[in-house]
């Protein structure tokens, strides 16, 4: 009966380190998380065509090359 | 470009999965309304890099995406090493190094190059007021790149056709597999060696014995590629010479450019392109291109400025194809001696087509 329950306990541990292991890993794997920030000052400009358009003067571009 | 169309935000941007996370989160800067202070230290590409901030969300694909061509610009690099020496563009002090950085590394590609804003090559800005599309609208992101040569022929702004595929309302990646654009992990050196489409991916049946058209029975699959039939006129540049701009950009200016059919022999048949004849397209690099900027292209002579062309603009009826004449005794439509400029390379003589196809009875 002790036999048994040694048995258990150190089945129990292994689960439990394999368990944090597959989580850490998971979180390196992963990398980290982009949060959401605040913008409602950007977003005030950037949503109003009159004054995107006050704000830039275009310049000279080209385009349309190669392969 | 107006402001608007570069940096005008919808409104239901905001809604999405990537607005909810506001501005700041991938671009930085402050959120103040002072335009200079607002965007003091603010990154416009998030993208830039593939470890930035798409990869926190997209591993998998900005992971094979660093060995992509289209994110390395591999290709170009190639063209550097082919004709001055392996290694020119680690060379600090090399007036290759500047031109490739300063003109060829504009086509490098960064996640957002396509899928939110336009290529830097076509003046960039957000091609659909800040929406992330899956699928990129071809005419805002792969005709800024491409658009002068296969996908200005295949949309029909260059030459004289359209493309029946894009007349039946085909994108690129319709051919085109998405590893052809993210990669697959293997670093790729030339666009060559991707897994790109074949015609026959659709239409194998049409090469078999039992194909319903005759010139298809008669011609050998490995005779020529389907374009020799199929293709039409191209855009052709020649004489390029680059120099550098006042604000430190090199800009490469083409004495010429034609829009003209050719088809040539194959100088190395491949057991992909395993065909004899094959269509071409004139590249502009003269031995002097780069003169301004370094010397003269040492190996110059080494390679063809008539190219494989795997032209876009198939049609299924051409002026090649017509009849059986149009293309047998044609000597207009192949590479001639004659066709072969004073400056062209020594190489370039290896496609002329000496004895053309005779004339049937």
């Amino acid at each position: 009966m002790q036999k048994l329950d040694k048995a258990k306990a150190l089945y129990l541990t292994f689960a439990s380190l394999l368990v944090v292991g597959v989580i850490v890993w998971n979180l390196g794997v992963r990398g980290g998380h982009v949060e959401p920030v605040a913008s409602d000052a950007c977003v005030a400009c950037h949503l109003d065509a009159q004054i995107i358009t006050g704000l830039y003067i275009p310049p000279e571009t080209a385009g349309g090359g190669g392969g | 470009m107006e402001g608007i169309e570069k940096f005008l935000v919808r409104a239901d941007f905001l809604e999405t999965e990537h607005g909810r996370l506001g501005c700041i989160a991938c671009h930085g800067g402050e959120n103040i309304t002072d335009r200079e202070q607002a965007h003091a230290g603010m990154t416009v590409m998030p993208s830039s890099s593939t470890e930035g901030v798409c990869a926190e969300c997209h591993g998998e694909i900005t992971e094979t995406y660093a060995t992509a061509i289209h994110y390395t610009v591999q290709g170009m690099a190639n063209f550097f090493d082919n004709f001055v020496h392996p290694g020119v563009l680690e060379e600090e002090d090399s007036g290759f190094k500047v031109a490739f950085d300063n003109n060829c590394y504009k086509c490098h590609a960064t996640c957002g190059s396509c899928h939110v804003s336009r290529p830097v090559a076509y003046g960039g800005g957000l091609h659909s007021q800040h929406q992330f599309t899956s699928t990129p609208p071809m005419g805002e992101t792969c005709f800024g790149c491409h658009g002068a040569r296969n996908a200005g022929e295949y949309m029909g702004v260059i030459g004289y056709t359209r493309d029946i595929h894009f007349q039946q309302g085909m994108h690129c990646k319709d051919c085109h597999p998405v590893s052809n654009f993210h990669g697959t992990g293997e670093v790729e050196q030339t666009m060559w060696e991707v897994d790109l489409p074949g015609c026959t991916d659709c239409h194998g049946e049409m090469l078999t014995a039992n194909s319903p058209i005759e010139a298809h029975r008669e011609h050998p699959a490995d005779l020529m590629n389907c374009q020799v039939c199929h293709a039409s006129a191209n855009n052709n540049c020649f004489e390029c010479h680059a120099t550098l701009q006042p604000d430190g950009s090199v800009a490469g200016v083409a004495e010429a450019m034609r829009v003209m059919f050719k088809i040539g022999l194959n100088p190395e048949p491949t057991p992909e392109r395993p065909y004899r004849y094959i269509t071409l397209r004139h590249i502009p690099t003269l031995i002097d291109t780069f003169s301004t900027l370094a010397g003269e292209l040492p190996n110059f002579h080494e390679f063809s400025n008539w190219k494989y062309s795997p032209t876009h603009n198939i049609q299924r009826v051409t002026m090649q194809n017509e009849s059986c004449n149009s293309c047998h005794g044609n000597e207009f439509i192949f590479l001639r001696e004659q066709d072969i400029r004073e400056n062209d390379s020594e190489a370039s003589k290896d496609l002329v087509v000496r004895q053309i196809p005779a004339p049937l009875p």
